[in-house]
């Protein structure tokens, strides 16, 4: 053979090989970012499913719908069903344990912005043995210190607040800041009570910042919190879908309608379901906030 | 003798450099670009129906001449799931919840799940070539994604 015969032959298989690294570099980058992506739409779901919920179940909601103040949330629902929509998404049973293991094995942060004020919720280490559970902490208020030393505490409705004056909690109309002032007040402390947190707990040394922007910009197209939202910061994911992967995501709320909850009775058994999809012709007996007081006061889902 | 052997390895070699390296190259890129298209089209899907709650037969046929238009052979089922919270009989107001396949899939309520399985049946024509070079790098497209309707 020829010495470029001789030459040709491990060109070939340097080539090859090339291909091969460099294919298979290329498919395990794709693989990892089609599943991050896949995982943000998974977390994002879970905060925006964990948020309405958390306004569905609002037990004020038939007061007024336009006084944002008067929409309390409970956070225990909120991350019940923050986990039964990250284990589902994940293909996963939706059993407590496993709902529980989704927020405190794979969610270090989760903030839940209310009106008034937020809940964090982190891991702690309950004992000596490094057992870790979540713990949500009691609700924090948005406040503004004035310069003349008064504190405010705001909320997302942006016409009123509160002050302590003499030990006596006093309702203040007329604030000295403006209705954007005290949301983008509101945007600060909720980030950066993120940025503590995911930097404290956080394991895979995170090294960026969450910027959460006070107002709509023309440059990005983000929208500040001004409703019920749900922050979660995600990661220690290994075995679920990627390596070493985190992500963050944010769900947000609105009130738009409250779809009552109505009890009646088919054949002697006594049903519940939504307002808009009960069986016409029926007599209503009750109705309900939740699906859950239904459920508890003997009446059964009602399903087409 | 050495020469025949000489000239088959470089057939082969040539056979490899020519054609089944440029096809796997171009087979494997495809593929990705194709898995994050489908990925994007239902996406756009669970979106649309958990804002309208609903699904029309032309959605149905969007959503399956989208993802028809990659050269994927692609099967997809959409379906909806009712979380239900019942009593437990004697149970003094205690509850129990579990999920329910509906039949009916055309019209979804607040906590409703729909949910939309996407499979690929086989590999292209492109990746059948490709796998024969190597299998790493061709994977099928199998996945699942849920959506609580809002």
């Amino acid at each position: 053979m020829s010495v470029i015969k001789i030459l040709a032959i491990p060109i070939q298989l340097l080539l090859v090989i090339t291909l091969h690294l460099a294919l298979l570099n290329y498919t395990n980058d794709h693989t990892a970012k089609f599943y991050e992506t896949k995982m943000q739409y998974i977390v994002n779901n879970a905060t925006e499913a964990s948020a309405s919920e958390m306004v569905n179940n609002s037990t004020h909601l038939d007061q007024d719908y336009e006084d944002l103040s008067q929409v309390s949330v409970d956070p225990m629902v909120g991350l019940d069903v923050y986990g039964e929509v990250f284990a589902k998404s994940m293909g996963l049973p939706t059993s407590n344990t496993v709902k529980t293991s989704m927020v405190t094995k794979h969610t270090p942060v989760l903030v839940i912005a209310a009106t008034d004020g937020y809940y964090v919720s982190t891991q702690q280490t309950i004992n000596n043995t490094g057992s870790i559970e979540h713990v949500i902490m009691p609700k924090i208020p948005y406040t503004y210190t004035h310069n003349d030393g008064t504190v405010y505490y705001l909320n997302m409705s942006g016409n009123f607040g509160y002050t302590i004056v003499n030990g006596q909690k006093r309702k203040v109309y007329d604030l000295p800041i403006g209705k954007q002032a005290q949301l983008r007040i509101i945007n600060e402390q909720i980030a950066d009570m993120m940025n503590n947190q995911i930097h404290k707990y956080a394991s895979s040394g995170i090294t960026g910042y969450v910027y959460l922007p006070s107002d709509l910009n023309k440059l990005y197209s983000t929208n500040p919190i001004n409703t019920v939202t749900v922050l979660a910061y995600v990661d220690n994911v290994e075995g679920l879908y990627i390596d070493n992967g985190y992500t963050f995501g944010i769900g947000g709320t609105y009130i738009k309608q409250n779809e009552p909850i109505v009890g009646f009775m088919v054949e002697g058994v006594k049903y519940y379901t939504f307002a808009k999809s009960a069986p016409t012709g029926i007599r209503i007996l009750e109705t309900f906030d939740t699906a859950e007081i239904a459920a508890q006061n003997g009446y059964y889902a009602y399903y087409r | 003798m050495t020469d025949v052997i000489g000239k088959i390895i470089m057939l082969i070699a040539l056979i490899v450099t020519m054609f089944l390296a440029p096809i796997t190259y171009n087979s494997v890129i495809e593929t990705a670009r194709e898995h994050d298209y489908i990925q994007k089209t239902a996406i756009e899907f669970l979106d649309k129906v958990a804002d309208t709650k609903e699904i029309k037969q032309i959605d149905l046929d969007k959503l399956a001449l989208d993802l028809n238009a990659t050269t994927l052979p692609i099967e997809f089922e959409v379906y909806r799931e009712k979380k239900v919270i019942n009593p437990i009989p004697n149970g003094n107001g205690q509850t129990y919840s579990s999920f329910v396949r509906v039949s009916d899939n055309t019209k979804y309520d607040v906590t409703d799940y729909i949910i939309l399985d996407i499979k690929q049946i086989r590999p292209s024509n492109m990746q059948s070539i490709a796998k024969a070079f190597s299998r790493l790098y061709i994977r099928n497209f199998n996945e699942q994604y849920v959506k609580k309707v809002r």
